[in-house]
């Protein structure tokens, strides 16, 4: 028997859950070691159980898939990283690329073609569409979402980012520094800076640009 | 109020009739000043000219009479009666000038000369009579010599009175100026006033007109996007409808599966499968069409587009109402710049548009072809008519058909801002659209987009792109690995490695690659030494160098078949380009390079 790869599943929709496990467990050479409802439980698993692959879904409460995608890196630095969402959007594309994940998979297409994407990556290649290719441009600072796609989002780090999206789902700025660890005054300066980026300076509007952008669902 | 959005054209009036008539009263009143001043100098100069020849006439008659009556020159007698002629003459022409002030000096004047030269022709007939000393005596006695010093006080008197007159006349027509300079500013001030009336009030209604504007524009953009509901309000029907027995269908089979055992289970899963595939159709034109992702463009297939939403407009219509999909050339893919969901909804408001045509039934064709022939801008465009069979229009309709808010259906049916939105989604993708209608023969729309190209887009299962592999060398392995996948999914054979002298130095050469693509990036002064280092490993290997600097492989640096590809550049591009250079049998070809 060759080797198996292990991998751990992270998605807040229970049934879709259970049903990757079982149906990734089919596979020969697929094991999955583990199933979290969100970022911060997948973190756990992680740390405990050091999986080849983990396959993350973009859209979950909590601690973003990106942030967390970026501290398994930093982690575990040949733990692959393949994204799983239900829509092919701009900002998603934009912050996949920049924790350089191995891949972004839709929910849409048939199992058959998510466990094709996650033996590829597995392999040590990098699986994204043809719909997504055809957005990407090589550029000096590496792949990423062609000039001429790219938004206002995109000049936001990935920690300001981070912040966006917890305003937009309305946590105050005393929540998110709790959930990112920090202080609330850096909180504080990371919204600044968020509303001079994007030219925005009033929360509602915050939300609804974060909307737009598909960066949290409506 | 009727005032507030419009601008009276009288108080335009006003304005314009209050500085036509300023400026029209100065300068009548400066072209009056300078005729009236010419007319007073030149009269006054007439009158001075007319005394000082009175002073020296008088004077020379007096000594032509001394001539004749003292010196015997009796030949001065004639020259004495032309100047008194003369004298005379001035005095006529004095008169004639003067007005009610001079008359008294005028009428002294006039008596003094006829009291000097009644003495002095007294003396004149004396002389020739040989009375000598009476005539000397008539000419010397006081009366004569106070006659003659009375006449130059009288002409004195005269030209005192000239001044006089000038002076007179001049300050009536300085109070003359005073007048119309007063009348003149009068009427500046009054424009000057209804300038600013007018300055203050087009302020007022440019405010009111940019916050209408931006109300209107507001309205424009949430009934653009009511518009999209409302055809999704429809789209909701259908694909509850569609859910509805793709579930009941779930559920059967889930019942029967529950209860059956070995090919009746397995047949009802495999039932199961294909209701939540069709589900899965549904839902993902749904979600094509309801994202609301503006910033979105990108190359997508038209044909695809209209078979996904074929499937969404199926529950749109009535079982009257036939969609025909045709291509031309059948099966050929139809490539465009674009934004999914928009497209998608000019697809639906065309369909839904030829669907109220024809209330009775009929055929709607979606028809997808290349225009080869009319070229615009050097770009080939895709052309997708939506046709129908219904009554079609008639012209003054066909006209006002991309009008916002422009609708023959009743009130309340239809926002009117369907074909609008058609017009204005295809402008922002470059496209033209035409409409052809005949009453009677149905209406046709035609779109026409410039065609993307792109070099076998989705050739993801399409022959190996040549049998020898494509070395691609990157400092960083995520590139490297991304640019593999790229490759590999229009079925090229990559190896990946590390940019460094060792990697190049232990590359298994055996097996001869098509092409290097070399990410230069960081290391791109050394890129000519790997190149060196690379050919003597294996010579003439064609490598192509992905740089965003190729001053370094400047012409005859190098012997070797090498290409650089600037970057930024699209992933397509690499691909297409690096699939051209191997070509299908593996064998570098740099003649077929677009580059």
């Amino acid at each position: 028997m060759g080797y198996m790869t292990r991998v751990l599943v992270v998605d807040d929709h229970a049934l879709m859950r259970d049903m990757l496990r079982e149906r990734l467990n089919q596979e020969p050479d697929l094991e999955v070691i583990g199933a979290a409802s969100n970022a911060e439980e997948a973190m756990l698993f992680v740390e405990d159980l050091a999986p080849d692959l983990v396959v993350l879904d973009i859209d979950m409460p909590g601690l973003s898939a990106f942030e967390a995608a970026r501290q398994i890196r930093h982690l575990l630095p040949d733990t692959r990283v393949l994204f799983l969402s239900a829509y092919v959007q701009d900002g998603y594309i934009s912050q996949v690329l920049q924790v350089r994940a191995c891949g972004y998979a839709t929910k849409g297409n048939s199992p058959e073609s998510l466990i094709a994407c996650i033996r590829k990556v597995a392999q040590g290649g990098t699986c994204f569409s043809g719909e997504i290719e055809r957005r990407l441009e090589i550029g000096v600072d590496g792949v990423r979402l062609a000039n001429a796609l790219r938004t206002r989002a995109e000049t936001l780090t990935p920690r300001e980012r981070e912040v966006l999206i917890h305003l937009a789902r309305g946590a105050s700025k005393k929540v998110i520094a709790k959930t990112l660890g920090v202080s609330v005054k850096t909180v504080e300066q990371h919204c600044i800076h968020v509303m001079q980026k994007l030219d925005i300076h009033d929360r509602v509007e915050l939300a609804r640009f974060a909307v737009r952008e598909g960066m949290v669902e409506p | 109020m009727a005032s507030d959005r419009s601008l009276p054209t009288y108080w335009f009036t006003i304005v314009a009739a209050a500085t036509f008539g300023m400026f029209g009263l100065l300068g009548w009143h400066i072209y009056s000043s300078h005729r009236v001043g010419h007319a007073l100098q030149a009269e006054h100069a007439r009158g001075l000219r007319l005394t000082n020849a009175m002073y020296s006439q008088n004077l020379r008659l007096a000594h032509l009479c001394h001539l004749v009556v003292f010196d015997g020159v009796l030949s001065e007698v004639e020259k004495y009666w032309d100047t008194a002629n003369q004298m005379d003459g001035h005095l006529a022409e004095i008169v004639a000038g003067s007005d009610r002030h001079q008359m008294e000096s005028v009428a002294r004047a006039r008596w003094v000369n006829r009291g000097l030269r009644q003495r002095e022709r007294d003396a004149m007939r004396m002389s020739a009579q040989g009375r000598q000393d009476e005539a000397a005596a008539m000419l010397q006695n006081a009366r004569y010599r106070s006659l003659m010093s009375e006449f130059d006080e009288t002409v004195d008197d005269l030209v005192d009175d000239l001044n006089t007159t000038f002076s007179r006349r001049l300050e009536i027509e300085g109070a003359r100026d005073r007048t119309m300079l007063v009348g003149a500013f009068s009427i500046f001030l009054v424009a000057a006033a209804v300038w600013l009336v007018l300055a203050v009030r087009l302020r007022r209604w440019g405010a009111k007109l940019q916050v209408e504007m931006a109300l209107r524009e507001r309205a424009e953009s949430q009934l653009g996007e009511a518009q999209k509901m409302e055809a999704l309000g429809q789209l909701a029907a259908g694909v509850a409808h569609d859910f509805n027995n793709i579930l009941t269908v779930i559920l059967g089979f889930v019942d029967i599966a529950r209860k059956a055992v070995g090919a009746a289970r397995e047949n009802a899963l495999e039932k199961i499968g294909m209701a939540a595939d069709q589900g899965t159709e549904v839902t993902s034109s749904l979600l094509t069409f309801s994202r609301r992702s503006e910033a979105e463009m990108g190359a997508l297939e038209l044909g695809e587009l209209v078979q996904q939403t074929q499937v969404l407009l199926q529950g749109m219509l009535p079982a009257t109402v036939r969609v025909l999909l045709e291509s031309n050339p059948p099966g050929e893919e139809f490539w465009v710049w674009g934004n999914r969901a928009r497209l998608q909804q000019v697809l639906v408001n065309l369909v839904l548009n030829a669907r109220d045509a024809i209330p009775a039934g009929g055929d709607v064709t979606i028809r997808l072809g290349r225009i080869e022939t009319s070229r615009k801008h050097g770009v080939p465009r895709i052309c997708l008519e939506v046709a129908d069979t219904g009554s079609g229009m008639a012209p003054e309709v066909k006209e006002r058909i991309f009008e916002p808010f422009f609708t023959t259906k009743p009130r309340g049916q239809s926002t009117g801002l369907g074909l609008a939105i058609v017009a204005a989604i295809v402008g922002e993708h470059r496209g033209e659209i035409q409409v052809e209608t005949e009453a009677g023969a149905g209406t046709c729309f035609t779109l026409s987009l410039p065609e993307f190209i792109v070099d076998d887009p989705e050739a993801e299962t399409t022959s190996p792109v040549g049998s020898r592999p494509v070395w691609i060398f990157s400092a960083d392995p995520y590139i490297a690995g991304f640019i593999a996948s790229a490759l590999a999914r229009v079925g090229c054979r990559t190896q990946e490695f590390s940019l460094s002298d060792s990697a190049i130095g232990s590359a298994r050469i055996e097996e001869r690659p098509a092409l290097v693509v070399m990410d230069a990036e960081e290391r791109q002064a050394r890129v000519p030494e790997y190149l060196r280092l690379l050919w003597n490993r294996a010579q003439q290997i064609p490598v192509l160098v992905l740089s965003s600097d190729g001053s370094e492989l400047g012409e005859g640096t190098l012997e070797g078949p090498v290409m650089v590809l600037a970057k930024p550049f699209m992933v397509t591009e690499l691909v297409a380009l690096v699939t051209r250079l191997v070509g299908s049998d593996g064998i570098y070809d740099p003649g077929s390079s677009g580059r």
